[in-house]
């Protein structure tokens, strides 16, 4: 946030309600993202992040997201936001800035040594029932 | 070690957070003022279609912004996402049409007067100033304010908007 850089976009949006059709999604289907950074990024302290989604006709009455972020069993940052009431048909974006906790020496070491056990989930909820799951998992030995 | 806490200065102290719900008819320029606050283009901007929370950092506060659709469609839901905000701020344009401001001046009113935002402070801005048919500061307060509430009135250095704000 801090100069401004854009470090990579994702556009394909979540969808949350169908046309009037309000049965439950398959919680096995969601989505698997992989980023790759370089070390610099883990001496960030702050990282912005937009997530859009779009609404189906029937309004939401609470739309939750709980994101949380790991290395190995070590839970590094836990995010929870409620957007609250979601409008029928809308189009929504949540722009929020990450604060990363201060990482020591040796984690940030163990976590470029080691791609990809860095990991998050990402929990969306829709009138408190759980609707989709989604995971990603990181690395940052990544270089020019 | 202890070496280290002495010559190494800590983490600055994070900045207070503000929820501030942001609201105004469509067209009024919300979307646009917040992009250029953030410093981002806003030649791609189309019309807000829901809720849009954008992190809006200032050097001493960051503001967690919730703006609002201002289309007739939208701005019947504005009311659901009014708990929990600490301040607002409402946009009208100053060079809108007599049948526009006199919308504008009505929601304006109904969120002066409703319960979950009538004891914040409001930031009420009359943007489009740069426009040859904006209506002058004492015009837009007059007719758009005319309350007993305290306020008062200051100019931006660009002068591309007028700022009235309530103390």
């Amino acid at each position: 946030m801090e100069t401004g850089m854009v470090l990579f976009e994702i556009t394909k949006p979540p969808t949350t309600g169908r046309q009037g059709d309000r049965t439950d999604f398959d919680q096995n289907a969601g989505r698997f993202v992989r980023y790759q950074f370089t070390s610099a990024f883990l001496r960030l302290r702050q990282v912005g992040a937009t997530v859009e989604f779009t609404v189906g006709d029937v309004p939401i009455n609470n739309f939750r997201m709980i994101e949380r972020h790991y290395f190995r069993e070590q839970l590094l940052k836990s995010f929870d936001f409620e957007f609250g009431f979601c409008i029928p048909s809308s189009k929504n974006t949540c722009e929020h800035i990450y604060e990363f906790p201060p990482l020591s020496e040796e984690i940030m070491r163990e976590m470029i040594l080691h791609p990809y056990e860095t990991q998050s989930d990402s929990f969306y909820f829709v009138d408190n029932k759980l609707v989709m799951h989604n995971k990603a998992d990181y690395s940052y030995n990544g270089g020019p | 070690s202890c070496f280290k806490t002495l010559c190494c200065k800590g983490p600055p102290p994070p900045r207070p957070e503000y929820d501030v719900v942001c609201i105004g008819l469509t067209g009024s320029g919300k979307t646009s003022l917040l992009s250029r606050l953030c410093n981002e283009a806003t030649d791609n901007i189309i019309p807000t279609t829901g809720f849009s929370i954008k992190a809006v950092p200032f050097q001493n506060a960051i503001l967690n912004v919730k703006e609002l659709g201002g289309a007739d469609s939208i701005k019947k839901y504005w009311s659901r996402y009014y708990q929990g905000s600490q301040g607002v701020v409402f946009v009208l344009d100053s060079a809108s049409s007599e049948e526009d401001l006199e919308v504008a001046r009505t929601e304006l009113h109904l969120a002066l007067q409703h319960p979950q935002l009538c004891t914040l402070p409001f930031l009420i801005l009359a943007n489009h100033q740069d426009k040859p048919a904006a209506r002058s500061v004492q015009e837009v307060t007059q007719y758009s304010l005319n309350t007993s509430l305290p306020y008062s009135v200051s100019h931006s250095v660009a002068k591309k908007f007028l700022v009235v704000l309530f103390v």
